[in-house]
């Protein structure tokens, strides 16, 4: 479903991605930790090509996404993203921003729209929150809506850039359980998040990236019984403590 | 010395001031009055579309977009905008010929239309721009993401905020530009300024006149900064606010 093969990428002077190799395989849950500054949000950014890579090559659902003469929005319309400061539209009810991109991008009627976003708030558990403004929500909530907005295009693949770490932890679970309940249905993912829990019980595989490279790739249960890597061992004892 | 003899010696006239009783008067200032704001409101409209398209082009990814609209808006932001009334008042029939035939004569207020929505058009391109870079890249982002494409993006995501933002700018510029419009009146459009020059050519009494002239303009453009501040309904966000005070700061200073 994605295959990263030697991806290099620099910022500037920065060479923040140093060969990035990593496959993901239909309905598979991978959860990708590390440092800050360890590369993992601009990989996962590479996967929609909201960053451009310099070199290697990136297959996601059988299209070349850094080729040229790809369809980028058709691309984007198969993989939903949630961000770590939700952006949701603050001038659109939490209805409205579900609907924007399926009537827009889709061309469904405002109708079949609608329809399809009270049922994706009832699924993320805010049916009643359908015509409150963003500004109106707890961060929890919002995040929630924009999980939402993102399962409405009814992508292939969902994207996580740390989607807890604005949120207080008693709003944490409430986002951590939709993205539990979205793996069991057999989405497949890319969470980037140092929640060790959601790892544990939710993901197949767990990724550690430092300094832009892909330190250790394995199942869940061994990295954390007995991860390969003491860097990766470093950082988990200093995580888990927390 | 008696009253009358210490108004006239400071200049006023109070013999003419029977004629502020006579309404024909005030119809006189009224047509001033009425000129004046059709004007206004014209160029700011005009302003506005162009100057979203100019900002839409200073913003453009494309090199060949970015740069003509970086030139001209800058260009036409150094240029005095009396300067450029003038010109479209002498130049303005001759220079629209060639698409509505040899014969056509561009009327006064559409002249002075052009010139005053030229600079303007620029001063607004520069505010919308600074609304739309004061929004956070994340909205982008997201809607991107979403597979929407940048126009799309532009018109259901970025302008709606933007445009929020910005009112209480465009008011503010929309002020302005009531003020600008006594410019017109050298191109012989009877604006509110103008009209009163008509009057105190012929009565001698240009204090009382200016006076008169004066509080009327005070008073449009009091009512449009009140409204205004009424309009900015603590919604937007502190930090963007301030960016688009900056640009309009530069621009009075410019």
């Amino acid at each position: 479903m994605i295959e990263f093969r030697d991806v290099h990428k620099h910022f500037g002077q920065l060479h923040v991605l140093r060969g990035i190799d990593l496959s993901l395989s239909e309905r598979e849950v991978v959860v990708v930790i590390g440092p800050s500054g360890s590369g993992k949000s601009t990989m996962i950014r590479t996967i929609n090509r909201l960053e451009p890579i310099d070199s290697g090559s990136l297959v996601v659902d059988g299209l070349r996404v850094h080729e040229k003469n790809v369809d980028v929005n058709r691309l984007r319309r198969d993989v939903g993203m949630v961000f770590q400061s939700f952006n949701l539209f603050p001038h659109l009810t939490a209805a409205e921003n579900i609907m924007l991109a399926p009537m827009r991008a889709r061309g469904l009627s405002r109708r079949e729209s609608r329809e399809r976003a009270e049922r994706l708030l009832a699924k993320v558990g805010i049916p009643e929150k359908a015509d409150v403004h963003p500004a109106r929500l707890s961060g929890g909530q919002q995040q929630r809506v924009a999980i939402a907005r993102a399962l409405a295009m009814e992508p292939k693949i969902m994207l996580f850039d740390e989607p807890t770490s604005a949120l207080d932890a008693e709003m944490i679970r409430e986002v951590l359980d939709v993205m539990r309940q979205l793996a069991s249905e057999g989405m497949t993912m890319v969470v980037i998040t140092h929640e060790v829990g959601f790892a544990r019980e939710a993901s197949n595989r767990v990724v550690f990236m430092d300094e832009g490279r892909i330190i250790e790739d394995s199942p869940t249960a061994t990295f954390f019984e007995r991860p390969r890597e003491e860097r990766a061992r470093q950082f988990l004892s200093k995580v888990i403590k927390h | 010395m008696d009253i009358t003899e210490f108004l006239q010696a400071h200049g006023l006239r109070p013999s003419t001031w029977p004629m502020f009783a006579d309404p024909a008067i005030w119809r006189f200032f009224g047509e001033g009055i009425r000129e004046t704001l059709l004007i206004s409101v014209v160029a700011v409209a005009v302003s506005f579309v162009a100057g979203l398209l100019l900002a839409l082009g200073r913003l453009s990814t494309r090199r060949w977009i970015r740069w003509p609209s970086i030139a001209w808006i800058e260009s036409i932001r150094a240029l005095p905008v009396l300067l450029l009334i003038v010109y479209f008042g002498i130049k303005g029939s001759s220079l629209f010929r060639p698409i509505f035939g040899p014969d056509f004569d561009l009327p006064r207020f559409w002249a002075g239309v052009l010139g005053l929505s030229m600079y303007t058009s620029a001063v607004l391109a520069e505010i919308i721009r600074a609304g739309i870079l004061s929004l956070p890249r994340g909205q982008t982002e997201a809607a991107r993401a979403l597979g929407l494409s940048h126009p799309q993006t532009l018109r259901h995501v970025i302008l709606p905020q933007a445009l929020r933002l910005m009112v209480p700018a465009m008011m503010a510029q929309l002020t302005t530009v009531i003020k600008d419009t006594s410019l017109v009146g050298t191109i012989g459009v009877f604006e509110l300024l103008r009209q009163g020059r008509t009057i105190y050519t012929q009565f001698f009494n240009p204090i009382e006149v200016l006076l008169i002239v004066a509080f009327i303009y005070f008073v449009i453009c009091f009512v449009l900064s009140q409204l205004s501040r009424r309009l900015e309904l603590g919604r937007a966000p502190r930090l963007a606010r301030i960016k688009i005070q900056e640009v309009q700061l530069r621009d009075q200073a410019a």
